[in-house]
């Protein structure tokens, strides 16, 4: 199987502060992975290096060519709750952003768009104002334009944080069904893997390096990160 | 009544007026267009920074030549993309990055103006504006500017609406966000020189802010925030320049007055209506 994204022997640096040493993984089409770790370990550089939006100190991110990568940020980070933009124009900004020239969104655009407010259930919210939502009800706005890209690969900081736990298990529900109907790539940071492990394939975690990289039930039950698996889960018994 | 009518009709007679009015008029529509990226960025305070830049660099053109607006020119829009670099690399904040040149540029317009005491009037006369200095070649670069800046949103409309948003999506998307932005600096840079001659550097600023900030009271979405900040832009010059005209007022100020007149008139009636509504 083909790689949608190889990062080999990244190392970011902030000056003296090394966030991440000498990492590598890689994602295929169609897994489902949550980046794992306790604050500070380097999982928000490690999105931001992937996504461009830090420059690496050594090693590479490769990506496959024409890859479309989704982006949903961590938590609803326009506060301007008076920008003028309906939930309309940001769902569809994910389809039109790179045209070129004024144009009506055409009526294929439209027909997705209503397709992924329904399954967010915001179809009522589409003619307000954005900045009036919840937190809740922005994030699903945002996710909803995130898919109007037709990613290969959804990556997410966190993207529950503002969410009710009844949505967060909805969100996950959602995130399976593009996972496993449109074979969208699911890459995660998430504090949430009592609500996540159900729909997890992969666990990565992240302490400046590569600690583990393997299932959700073998990292469960692997004895050096038990303390963190006790913390963020804990039901499980581990060994 | 009549005699204000009277006054209105004569201002179609005079070729200084219709040069006014056309440079204003489309000096509003750019500054608009621009504006609302500028004012939703939380730019608004760059045209006000350039403007006292522009005064700096007005004195150094006087010093020089006697078109000081097109060695000002220039001088502004560096400045312009130099506040947006030093906002980019240096993560110096944009009101920090604005304040820093527009006092330097204030303070090196004054030392020169005390050095070479023969220009301080010229100076003076560009800190408020004035529709009599209004040339036919700044009609020129008011029209070039306005097809720029309509050809420029018009086609990146969608990835500007993006990069305004939210620029982290904008960015993964593949927007070119720092070009963009970029071309947004240099176009501040030229409005601002263009728009002098009438509203003054004092006054300019107001020419990018207040049809935005009049438009946003309305609470409606992107598209219609833009076009009616396009006609309230218009509006409030078309009726600035007159009201100046038949009363005999200041241009730069009736052009801001009205502007704050309007804002205050459609912010207690948007009070009301929302009051009404709950």
């Amino acid at each position: 199987m083909s790689n949608l994204i190889t990062i080999q022997n990244l190392t970011v640096k902030y000056e003296s502060f090394t966030a991440l040493k000498a990492v590598d993984f890689s994602l295929s089409k169609g897994e489902f992975v949550a980046i794992l770790g306790q604050n500070g370990s380097g999982k928000t550089t490690l999105i931001q290096t992937l996504l461009g939006l830090k420059e690496p100190t050594s090693g590479t991110i490769t990506l496959q060519e024409g890859l479309r990568m989704g982006y949903l940020p961590q938590h609803y980070h326009n506060s301007d709750k008076n920008f003028p933009a309906t939930v309309e124009e940001v769902v569809l900004s994910g389809a039109l952003l790179g045209q070129k020239g004024y144009k009506r969104p055409k009526a294929e655009h439209r027909f997705f768009m209503e397709k992924h407010l329904e399954e967010l259930e915001i179809s009522h919210l589409k003619t307000r104002r954005i900045g009036t939502l919840s937190g809740g009800q922005q994030q699903r706005a945002l996710l909803a334009r995130a898919l109007m890209t037709e990613p290969d690969v959804l990556i997410m900081d966190e993207p529950t944080s503002a969410l009710d736990p009844s949505m967060r298990e909805t969100f996950f529900e959602l995130l399976t069904h593009l996972n496993h109907h449109h074979q969208v790539a699911i890459l995660l940071i998430t504090h949430d893997i009592g609500v996540a492990s159900e729909y997890l394939k992969r666990v990565i975690y992240l302490d400046q390096k590569v600690l583990f990289d393997g299932t959700f039930e073998a990292f469960c039950e692997n004895d050096e990160l038990s303390p963190y698996v006790h913390t963020h889960l804990p039901h499980k018994e581990g060994k | 009544m009549g005699m204000i009518f009277e006054r209105f009709i004569l201002i179609f007679s005079f070729s200084f007026m219709i040069r006014a009015l056309l440079v204003g008029l489309l000096t509003a529509v750019s500054s608009s267009m621009v504006g609302t990226f500028l004012v939703l960025k939380r730019y608004s305070m760059i045209g006000h920074g350039l403007a006292h830049v522009a005064f700096g660099a007005v004195a150094v053109g006087l010093l020089f030549s006697t078109s000081p607006l097109l060695i000002a020119l220039p001088l502004v829009v560096a400045t312009s993309v130099l506040i947006l670099k030093l906002n980019e690399k240096a993560d110096v904040h944009a009101d920090a990055a604005i304040g820093v040149m527009a006092t330097t540029a204030m303070a090196l317009g004054t030392l020169l103006a005390s050095i070479d005491g023969g220009f301080t009037t010229v100076l003076n006369g560009y800190l408020f504006g004035s529709i009599l200095t209004v040339q036919w070649l700044d009609f020129g670069l008011a029209l070039a500017l306005l097809v720029g800046v309509i050809g420029f949103v018009g086609y990146n409309y969608h990835s500007l609406f993006s990069l305004t948003y939210d620029p982290t999506f904008a960015h993964v998307s593949g927007i070119p966000v720092k070009r963009l932005n970029l071309i947004l600096a240099i176009f501040t840079g030229i409005i601002v020189v263009v728009g002098i001659r009438l509203l003054g550097t004092i006054l300019i600023s107001s020419f990018i802010i207040f049809p935005t900030l009049i438009s946003m009271q309305f609470k409606k979405g992107f598209k219609t925030t833009f076009l009616t900040s396009l006609i309230i832009a218009l509006g409030t010059v078309f009726f600035g320049i007159s009201m100046s005209f038949i009363f005999d007022f200041p241009t730069g100020s009736s052009i801001v007055l009205l502007n704050a007149v309007v804002f205050i008139l459609v912010f207690i009636l948007q009070t009301f209506k929302s009051r009404r509504a709950s």
